[in-house]
């Protein structure tokens, strides 16, 4: 599932090309890359993290995977057992595009500080995607950690963060279709 | 909480700004009114540019009071975010508060640990209170221009900036035909003079200058090519005075360190447990499948 979605995603950028990592003078420094690098994984993260949640409720539609397993060391209060195939898989995943994305967000500022003198430059309307996606997966974590919501809950908005990443982070990335060839 | 128990209203009021669900449907909601920012912002993008210079109450007097139908999801977003703010706040204050009563049932490491997500959340605030700083109280003179010899006065003080000469370096290779001569890295030697005192400095893209509470910021330059159409040589300066910079620098160190301690305590200390306890289950999941499926084959067989 996750590489048909990565052989999409690609094919879906050849033919609609925006712009390429062109350095300019203001990226002559690490922050800049660390910015492009870090939200890029942080991206593959949080798509992971949505493709083994979409595994999840169809193994769980199934009846695939109907075990179950006991989380005492998380703070759960109103459901105490949550499906294993679904959260065991997706929730480091999510942990870790979270924590890249906000390393990606800090990169990103202290990059504009240095460069503009602010941490926020509103040249560019993507910065408002980039906090919407943060926002959206600290609701996430706070979903799971406080066991807030059903499993199947939480996991069914775990796999609607692939239409957030998509929508959000790759679309507005889409340029006008070119033959490639 | 001796307050909170003298004081039943407020105690009130403080449960219901510490609940969980506030959380949840407040990062619904800023995720949503971000994504409608984003379309307001790419349909008109050059009124939110002059926001981080000229401030934000000159900036809702003029432009964003004016144009209400681009401008309406940013207080929407300044609301959400205040109310966030107070949440985390109360949540966090709330939980750090049980902690330490409850200190006795952890272990030492565990006990610091488990203060990470707590750390990250007075980070996130100390960070947006930077940011209401900066667009607040920070003095912004942008676009100043100097050339080599000339100099400029930094506002309330005696102090002067000097451009003693500006040498950056060009691309001197074949392979980018494109950038041949080009400039690659600007490079502007000042003078900054403070009565008797003189010290050099060098200003260069992503590398500022700091003088008498000012960040000075190089913003623009020419000529861009070595010996191209004979312009004249030049800086454009962005000089700001800022009292959020040092708290959102801080608050994003002290949130990143809450984050490893988070991770650390994830993988080091809680996630072994958890997989074996995961894994087990896992097993015996799979052992039950593997029986049952035994059974029908051998009903589907009989």
């Amino acid at each position: 599932m996750i590489l048909s979605l990565t052989c999409i995603i690609a094919l879906i950028t050849v033919f609609f090309p925006k712009d390429f990592y062109l350095p300019f003078l203001k990226s002559n420094t690490l922050l800049a890359h660390f910015f492009f690098f870090f939200g890029v994984i942080g991206k593959g993260c949080f798509l992971v993290a949505s493709a083994w949640a979409v595994i999840g409720l169809f193994q769980e539609h199934r009846g695939i995977s109907q075990e179950t397993v006991n989380t005492s060391d998380v703070t759960v209060s109103n459901s105490p057992q949550v499906s294993l195939s679904a959260h065991y898989y997706w929730f480091p995943w999510a942990v870790w595009g979270f924590a890249f994305w906000t390393l990606s967000m800090f990169s990103g500022e202290l990059w504009s500080y240095l460069g503009w003198g602010t941490p926020v430059v509103w040249d560019d309307p993507a910065i408002t995607t980039t906090m919407a996606t943060w926002f959206f997966y600290i609701c996430l974590l706070h979903l799971h950690l406080t066991g807030t919501w059903t499993a199947r809950g939480r996991t069914a908005y775990a796999a609607s963060g692939i239409l957030v990443v998509l929508i959000l982070n790759y679309i507005p990335q889409l340029g006008p279709y070119r033959w490639p060839f | 909480m001796a307050i909170l128990k003298m004081l039943p209203q407020f105690s009130s009021v403080w449960k219901k700004l510490s609940s969980m669900h506030l959380t949840i449907v407040l990062c619904l909601l800023l995720t949503a009114d971000l994504a409608w920012g984003y379309v307001c912002l790419k349909k008109n993008i050059l009124l939110f540019s002059p926001l981080n210079d000229i401030g934000l109450t000159a900036w809702t007097k003029t432009y964003g009071g004016h144009q209400l139908e681009y401008t309406a999801w940013f207080f929407v977003l300044l609301i959400l975010l205040a109310l966030f703010c107070v949440n985390t706040f109360v949540c966090t204050t709330d939980r750090v508060l049980r902690l330490v009563r409850l200190r006795s049932h952890y272990k030492t490491k565990r006990f610091f640990f488990r203060f990470a997500p707590h750390v990250m959340h007075y980070a996130l605030i100390i960070i947006l209170s930077g940011y209401l700083g900066s667009y607040m109280f920070a003095h912004v003179l942008d676009t100043r221009t100097l050339i080599p010899g000339a100099s400029m006065t930094l506002p309330g003080t005696e102090s002067k900036i000097l451009l003693k000469s500006f040498d950056p370096k060009y691309y001197q290779g074949t392979r980018l035909a494109a950038f041949h001569k080009h400039v690659l890295k600007p490079k502007a030697r000042l003078l900054l003079i403070d009565g008797e005192h003189r010290q050099t400095a060098i200003l260069q893209y992503n590398r500022p200058v700091r003088f008498k509470g000012y960040g000075i910021f190089l913003k623009d330059f020419s000529p861009k090519k070595q010996g191209g159409m004979g312009m004249k040589t030049r800086i454009d300066l962005s000089i700001r005075k800022d009292p959020g910079v040092f708290l959102y620098l801080i608050g994003m160190l002290i949130f990143t360190a809450g984050m490893v301690g988070y991770l650390a305590d994830w993988i080091f200390l809680r996630r072994p447990i958890k997989d074996a306890t995961a894994k087990n289950n896992f097993a015996a999941a799979e052992v039950r499948d593997h029986r049952s499926s035994k059974t029908k084959s051998y009903k589907n067989l009989s």
